[in-house]
C-alpha cells in the first residue's frame, strides 16, 4: 500500500514535468471566475439568465471534473504509444491496484476543487457534508473518464476523438431538466444524470438521496469494468 | 484532378481509420435525438447555430491540425513533400474531406432541429463556409507548433476569438460592430438566415461576399505560411 501511495505521488508529477500538461491546471480557476464573477454579473444584467443558474452551476460543477480526466487519458495514450505501458506491465505489483493508485491524487484534488466550487459559489448555501457527497460522486468521473478514453484508443488522434463522445455523454443529461416526463427519463442511461439529479435536488432542498445512491452504484460498476479492461489492454 | 481524387481518397481513409467519420455520424445521431426531444424548446434555432459552430467546425480545426502533427512526427510529410504531388492538393484534399463530414453532420442536427423546411443553400453556404474556415484556421495553427497539447491548448483561445465573438452579437450579449468583421461572421449569418422565412437580401449578399472574401485571403496566408514553415523548413 505504501509503495502504491509512492508510486501514485510520483506519477502525479509527471503532469508538472510537462509545460503543456501544466497550463490545463488553470482551467478550475477559469471555472471559478465564470461562476463567480460572470455568471453573478449576467443574472444582475438580464433577469431571464437566473432560472438558469442551476444549470450552469451543476454543468460548471461537472466539467470541473473534466479537466484531470482530460490530463490523465493523454498521459495513459502517450505511454501506450510510446509502449512504457508495457514496461509498467512487468512491475511486481497488482494490476488494477496500480492503475487505481495513479488516478488516486487527481481523484481527490478534483473533488476538493468541486466542493470548493460548490461551497463559495454565490447563488446558494448549500450544507457542507452533502457538497462534499456530490463532490465524491463528481470526483469518480475522473478515473472512468480517463481509463475509459485510454481504453476506447490507440493513439492521440483517436484519444481526442473519443474525448468529444465522452465530454457529450458526460454533460447531455442535462437536458433532461427541460424535458417533461417520461421523455426526461431517456437520460436515466447516461451516470452523469444521477449526479446532475442528485446535485439539483440539493440545490432546491428536497431529498437527494436516492439520485446520490443511484449515481455512486453506477460509477462503481463502471470504475470496475473500466479498470478491469484497462489492465487487459493496458499493459500487454 | 485525378491527383485530388486519389488524395482524397486517402484522407476518408485516414478519417476512416481513426474512426473520425464513424465517432462524427454517432455523435451527430445523439444530437438529432436531443433536438427531436426539444422540439418545443424557444430558439432551438439559435442553440442549433450555436452547436455548429461549436461542433462539425471544431472536427475540422482538431482534426486537421492533429493528422498534420501525426504526419509530421511519424516522418510521412518529409516523405510525402519530396513526391510531385501538388502542395496545394495535399492541402485542399484535407479540408474538404473534413469540411464534408462537418456538413453532412451540422445537416443531421438541422434536420432534427428544425425539419426539412430551412433553406438548404444558405445553410450549406454557411456550414461548408465556416469549416472550410475552421480547418484553415487549424492548419495555421500547426504551422507554429508541433506538439500535440501545445496545439489543443492554444486552438482554445484561437476558437474563442475565431468563432464566438460574432456569436457573442449573435444572442444579443453585446453589439460590438467590430464582431461582424470577424471570418466567421458571414457564415453564422447564412446559417441563421436558412431558418428564417424571410431573409434581408444585402446581408445575405454580404455574408456571401465576406466569407468568399475571408476564405480567399486565409487560404493565400495558409498557404504561404505552410510553404515557408513546414514544406520548405
Amino acid at each position: 500500500m505504501k509503495q502504491l501511495i509512492k508510486v501514485s505521488a510520483s506519477d502525479f508529477k509527471l503532469i508538472f514535468r510537462d509545460p503543456s500538461l501544466r497550463v490545463f491546471l488553470f482551467l478550475p480557476a477559469l471555472i471559478y471566475l465564470l461562476v463567480n464573477l460572470f455568471l453573478p454579473w449576467l443574472v444582475d444584467r438580464y433577469e431571464g439568465v437566473v432560472e438558469y443558474v442551476p444549470y450552469v452551476l451543476i454543468v460548471a460543477t461537472i466539467e470541473n471534473t473534466q479537466m484531470f480526466g482530460f490530463i490523465y487519458s493523454m498521459v495513459l495514450i502517450d505511454e501506450k504509444e510510446s509502449e512504457v505501458s508495457k514496461v509498467y506491465g512487468v512491475l511486481p505489483v497488482s494490476k488494477p491496484a496500480f492503475a487505481l493508485s495513479r488516478l488516486l491524487i487527481p481523484c481527490l484534488l478534483t473533488i476538493l476543487l468541486t466542493w470548493l466550487l460548490l461551497i463559495i459559489q454565490p447563488f446558494y448555501t448549500l450544507p457542507l457534508m452533502p457538497a462534499l457527497l456530490f463532490s465524491v460522486l463528481a470526483g469518480l468521473i475522473v478515473p472512468v473518464y480517463a481509463l475509459g478514453i485510454s481504453i476506447f484508443s490507440k493513439n492521440k488522434m483517436e484519444g481526442m476523438v473519443w474525448i468529444k463522445v465522452f465530454n457529450i455523454a458526460v454533460v447531455i443529461p442535462v437536458i433532461a431538466f427541460f424535458l417533461p416526463q417520461p421523455l426526461n427519463l431517456l437520460f436515466t442511461v447516461f451516470p452523469t444524470h444521477w449526479a446532475f439529479q442528485g446535485l439539483s435536488h440539493l440545490i432546491e432542498e428536497s431529498t437527494y438521496a436516492w439520485q446520490m445512491l443511484i449515481g455512486f452504484a453506477y460509477f462503481i460498476i463502471l470504475l470496475m469494468l473500466s479498470v478491469r479492461r484497462f489492465t487487459k489492454v493496458h499493459y500487454s | 484532378m485525378k491527383s485530388l481524387i486519389v488524395q482524397l481518397r486517402w484522407q476518408f481513409l485516414l478519417l476512416n481509420r481513426n474512426n473520425i467519420i464513424t465517432i462524427s455520424i454517432a455523435v451527430t445521431i445523439v444530437y438529432a435525438l436531443a433536438f427531436f426531444a426539444l422540439q418545443d424548446l424557444d430558439n432551438l434555432d439559435k442553440v442549433l447555430t450555436l452547436l455548429i459552430l461549436n461542433d462539425p467546425a471544431i472536427i475540422g480545426m482538431f482534426f486537421i491540425g492533429l493528422s498534420v502533427i501525426m504526419e509530421r512526427n511519424q516522418q510521412v510529410l518529409s516523405a510525402l513533400f519530396v513526391t510531385p504531388v501538388n502542395h496545394h492538393l495535399y492541402l485542399m484534399s484535407r479540408i474538404f474531406s473534413l469540411t464534408l463530414v462537418g456538413w453532412i453532420c451540422a445537416l443531421g442536427m438541422a434536420l432534427a432541429a428544425v425539419g426539412p423546411t430551412f433553406n438548404f443553400l444558405h445553410f450549406s453556404a454557411g456550414t461548408i463556409g465556416v469549416c472550410v474556415l475552421s480547418c484553415l484556421a487549424g492548419l495555421y495553427l500547426v504551422c507554429y507548433t508541433s506538439e500535440f497539447m501545445h496545439f489543443t491548448l492554444r486552438s482554445i483561445p484561437l476558437l474563442m476569438v475565431f468563432i464566438n465573438l460574432p456569436l457573442l452579437n449573435y444572442f444579443e450579449v453585446t453589439d460590438i460592430w467590430a464582431f461582424n468583421l470577424m471570418p466567421s461572421y458571414g457564415s453564422l449569418k447564412l446559417i441563421a438566415s436558412a431558418y428564417g422565412n424571410s431573409p434581408d437580401t444585402t446581408l445575405l449578399l454580404y455574408s456571401y461576399a465576406a466569407q468568399i472574401f475571408w476564405i480567399a485571403l486565409l487560404y493565400w496566408w495558409v498557404y504561404r505560411t505552410f510553404m515557408s514553415k513546414i514544406v520548405n523548413a
